[in-house]
């Protein structure tokens, strides 16, 4: 018996038929919620078709017909496909062994392995990048050093698609662990020791029970890892572009770097990224639909006992140990060395000697960088606080309400989801390029731009907080005679709070890292920290830039340990 | 209001007169079932009507599933009925013949929830005075007045020296009584009741529920009651409302459903009954009926038309049963001990009857037969209430 109607269909009712000239503020506000969230995602869209499939007011394919044409065509569908292949195929075994070791086993130094394996979420993929770009450079880089000492002297060359693949699948092992981690984490442990007890071996187990239990965390994670690596644009961009090797991201970037930008042929591959990875979510979607019944997330501290690892302990210690050396501490120390450097040298004795501040004090007082501060500081606050509340009124309409069309809501919240960072770009810049409203060349249209693409994390945030709010807390209020507004503002403001300041503190991280929507929407004086950064490296700054990367890192990992505290009280699964 | 429908309405509130606080007339409430997929509907309330005496309570009994606490939410608007009235203290709260319906947050009702839906993010005190801050500001009394209030209502339910506690802070029982003290705080015309006591343990079950009964017969507050708990409603209720299949099968007062079940449903659901199928043989004056049942013929009085031919079922409780040693030639009621249980305060047996059927009875802690035992029902035929059978 479905007892949690009413409330709204009723109010909803009397409205019609009693004060029909005077709607309350319920309906004022949440319709107002809807508009802006239509007005944020579909905006966007319709302009970028019809920029794309029009010409003079007719219909027309010609910039399907030039994007389709090109003679790289082919050779940037392999690529396309071999970086993101390659990239699931690295991140996921990765990703998953590091969550199984730390949430299922006994092995020593499990914290900190924690720690450090969710550190690279926090460095923006501009930094990432460049940050390999500095350890494997051939004459300078200190891992083509040590390379150099083994025997026949082997070399690498990250301008290469598995460079790409090298950089990319590391940025987004951290994603995969967290995923993994999650169902590692939910999975009932006496399935692995009843296998143990009837006398498989740790890797049979591993293998025949434990990853079968978790498949659906496990196929949710390729999807995940590979639309990300599609959507990708700084590893292609500085790896890929200078050897020639073409992605859809770095196609658009250069359709629009061209003068004059070619905003048809953008909008052609734009859109064909954008059906690809639409496919890929709706995948992804139907998988989660399938599995989320047998998943049980929740705030409780529920600690499964652990599998002992016995004679396979030391192994797994010196995987762990290589994986954090490798991914997190040689390229964050690489750059902590650089940034204390006058010019980008080889480390040596010498060198480390005449370490000195300038660089830190560069980015302390110099206009630019200090600018570019306060525009991230000011847009990522900006946009969590403005994306909490509207998700906290768009949560309770999809959650609590039955009013008809609900579903559309969360649909509508979700489609930003399958746009990457540079088609919404794209799709502002014609926007705003059409539309008479003055915007284009302020932080107004990097605002609008953020509020698009994390709507849905906002909004993910603050449902599964509303589901949380037991519906009876907020019917006794109506009981008590509030009114759906004053109940909204007094019982589940307060109570969603935690879910909220969690999401608002994810989402200015995520703001903070953003570069694949800034790169093409930011204008001289509006530059944002991750724009920066590409301009110093196009600039040749090395040794600012890592200043600069060090201290973002530092302020972004106090954001995420935060937020992690906050997320495990109230039980959320984040996803970067 | 307008028309032949308004007059329906005004008549149910003058009919009503000084002593009914609540009518609830023709109800009907459907909800679509399984989701947006199927639409399969399900009618969880299908036509209840009752009327509740100011200053009593009133209890809705039934199983799960039952249309109960529908019923109870369709009181409180937070369901919109399809059909029907609910007047309550005279003013009309729903009349879907006439297009109204209340919202919720303007009837002015107190109700507690099965799961108290105390605030956690508020302490004792601003739960309670919630209801009152919430009123537009023309209408909120004085902050003296508040405070006033609020301490008269926390020193009913006992709390007084609880008031800034954070509200998690307290235990079941005393979450209970603030829910109950939030409720009452506004003087509300109507408590409604959420199966109230079913999430405390059974010994603070007991206590609250002498403590409610003397809280509403103190306070002289009319109350709705829902409950699926047989010995709740029979010990608290001034009247009973047993539902089944969201319909009402029986109104009465507690001995009244107790003694004389109108249905098989209201027997079976109230306390342990014995059933005997039979059919009425002769039909004699003033109810008189004679029924004939396959261990033997009962002379009894009923209160439905049951004209001869009529299948009915003969009800016996346990205790109104006693086991006598059989006499030669006897072949009315007989049977034979299956198997006998102390169980404290009585000693139960299970007999085996001829016809293959089991009956219970309970008896006295002194009476204690062996199995194997063959026995003799002794009831006495005006206990034994006769129910509309198969």
């Amino acid at each position: 018996m479905s007892t949690r109607l009413g409330e709204t269909e009723q109010t909803f009712a009397v409205v019609s038929r009693r004060t029909r000239l005077r709607p309350t503020s319920k309906v004022v506000v949440l319709t107002g919620v809807v508009m802006i969230f239509a007005f944020l995602t579909l905006v966007p869209l319709g302009f970028l078709l019809w920029q794309t499939f029009t010409e003079g007011g007719a219909l027309t394919f010609d910039a399907v017909a030039r994007a389709y044409s090109a003679d790289a065509l082919g050779g940037m569908a392999v690529s396309s496909v071999t970086f993101a292949v390659g990239t699931a195929v690295l991140a996921v075994p990765l990703g998953t062994v590091l969550a199984y070791l730390t949430m299922r086993t006994d092995m020593p130094f499990k914290g900190p392995l924690f720690v450090a394996a969710l550190t690279p979420l926090v460095i923006p993929g501009i930094l990432h990048t460049i940050a390999w770009i500095f350890l494997t450079s051939p004459r300078i880089g200190p891992l083509s050093q040590l390379l150099a000492m083994l025997p026949g002297s082997p070399t690498i060359d990250i301008f290469s698609i598995w460079g790409m693949i090298w950089v990319e699948g590391l940025h987004l092992t951290p994603l995969v662990f967290l995923l993994m981690a999650a169902a590692f984490r939910s999975m009932d442990p006496s399935l692995e020791e009843v296998a143990l007890a009837s006398g498989a071996s740790l890797p049979r187990v591993f293998t025949r029970i434990t990853l079968p239990l978790v498949k659906p965390a496990l196929f949710a994670s390729i999807l995940i890892t590979g639309i990300r690596a599609l959507e990708a644009f700084e590893v292609p961009a500085l790896l890929g572009i200078p050897r020639g090797i073409w992605v859809f991201t770095s196609r658009i970037w250069r359709a629009l770097e061209r003068v004059p930008s070619d905003f048809g042929l953008a909008g052609a591959f734009a859109i064909s990224l954008l059906v690809i990875t639409s496919v890929l979510v709706f995948l992804y979607a139907r998988l989660g639909k399938r599995s989320q019944r047998y998943q049980t997330v929740t705030g409780k501290g529920f600690r499964p006992r652990v599998v002992s690892l016995g004679r396979w302990k030391g192994p797994a210690v010196i995987f762990a140990i290589s994986y954090v050396t490798v991914a997190v501490v040689l390229p964050l120390l690489n750059l902590l060395y650089i940034s204390t450097q006058r010019f980008y040298a080889q480390p040596s004795l010498e060198t480390i000697a005449n370490a000195t501040f300038d660089n830190y004090r560069y980015t302390f007082t110099h206009p630019q960088v200090l600018r570019a501060f306060r525009n991230s500081m000011l847009l990522g606050i900006g946009a969590a606080t403005a994306l909490v509340l509207l998700t906290a009124v768009a949560s309770w309409l999809v959650v609590r309400s039955r009013a008809r069309g609900r579903s559309a809501v969360d649909h509508l919240a979700s489609i930003p989801l399958v746009i990457p960072g540079l088609v919404v770009g794209v799709a502002l810049l014609v926007v705003y390029l059409r539309v008479p409203v003055p915007i284009y060349g302020t932080l107004w249209i990097l605002f609008i731009a953020y509020l698009t693409r994390y709507l849905p994390y906002g909004m993910r945030y603050s449902s599964s907080s509303m589901y949380q709010v037991g519906s009876e807390l907020e019917e006794s209020a109506y009981v008590s005679g509030a009114s759906w507004w004053y109940t909204f503002r007094r019982v589940h403001l307060p109570l969603l709070v935690p879910g909220l300041v969690a999401g608002w503190i994810y989402i200015v991280i995520v703001s903070v890292r953003e570069l694949s929507s800034s790169i093409l929407l930011y204008s001289p004086g509006n530059e944002v920290l991750s724009v920066l950064i590409w301009e110093q490296w196009e600039n040749g700054q090395f040794t600012e830039l890592a200043a600069l990367g060090v201290v973002m890192v530092a302020i972004l990992m106090v954001l995420v340990a935060v937020v992690r505290r906050l997320g495990a009280r109230i039980g959320i699964r984040e996803i970067a | 209001m307008t028309g032949s429908t308004a007059r329906t309405v005004v008549e149910a509130e003058s009919t009503t007169g000084d002593g009914t606080a609540v009518v609830v007339e023709s109800l009907v409430k459907t909800f679509e079932d399984g989701g947006s997929s199927s639409r399969k509907q399900f009618t969880a309330v299908d036509g209840v009507s009752f009327i509740v005496e100011r200053g009593t309570m009133f209890t809705l009994l039934g199983p799960s599933g039952c249309g109960k606490t529908t019923t109870l939410r369709c009181i409180a608007g937070l369901e919109t009925p399809d059909q029907g009235t609910i007047i309550v203290d005279g003013r009309t709260f729903t009349s879907t013949t006439n297009g109204i319906n209340l919202p919720v947050n303007q009837r002015g009702l107190g109700m507690v929830f099965q799961s108290y839906a105390i605030w956690p993010h508020l302490d004792v005190y601003q739960n309670v005075a919630f209801p009152i801050k919430a009123l537009p500001r023309k209408r909120r009394p004085s902050s003296r007045e508040t405070r006033a209030r609020i301490e008269r209502v926390l020193d009913v339910v006992q709390l007084s020296d609880l008031e800034n506690r954070p509200a998690t802070d307290l235990s079941g029982g005393q979450q209970q009584r603030l829910a109950l003290a939030r409720a009452l705080v506004m003087e509300p015309p109507l408590l409604l009741l959420d199966e109230p006591l079913s999430n405390l343990d059974a010994k603070l079950r007991e206590e609250m529920r002498f403590e409610l009964k003397r809280l509403q017969r103190e306070l002289g507050i009319t109350t709705v009651y829902v409950t699926h708990d047989q010995i709740e409603a029979l010990s608290m209720s001034k009247k009973i409302a047993v539902m089944n299949g969201g319909k009402i099968e029986q109104i009465g007062r507690p001995r009244e459903i107790y003694d004389k079940p109108a249905s098989r449903f209201v027997a079976g659901f109230i306390g342990i009954s014995n059933l005997f199928a039979g059919v009425v043989s002769t039909a004699g004056p003033d109810n008189a009926r004679v029924v004939e049942t396959d261990l033997g013929t009962l002379r009894v009085r009923v209160f439905a038309d049951m004209p001869r031919g009529t299948q009915v079922l003969a009800v016996v409780r346990p205790e109104q049963i006693e086991l006598d040693t059989v006499s030669d030639g006897e072949t009315e009621w007989v049977g034979s001990v299956r198997a006998r249980a102390f169980v404290g305060d009585a000693v139960e047996h299970m007999v085996r009857m001829r016809n293959g059927a089991d009956v219970r009875v309970k008896s006295s802690p002194t009476v204690s037969i062996p199995p194997g035992t063959k026995v003799q029902l002794r009831f006495a035929e005006e206990d034994c209430t006769v129910v509309p059978g198969a």
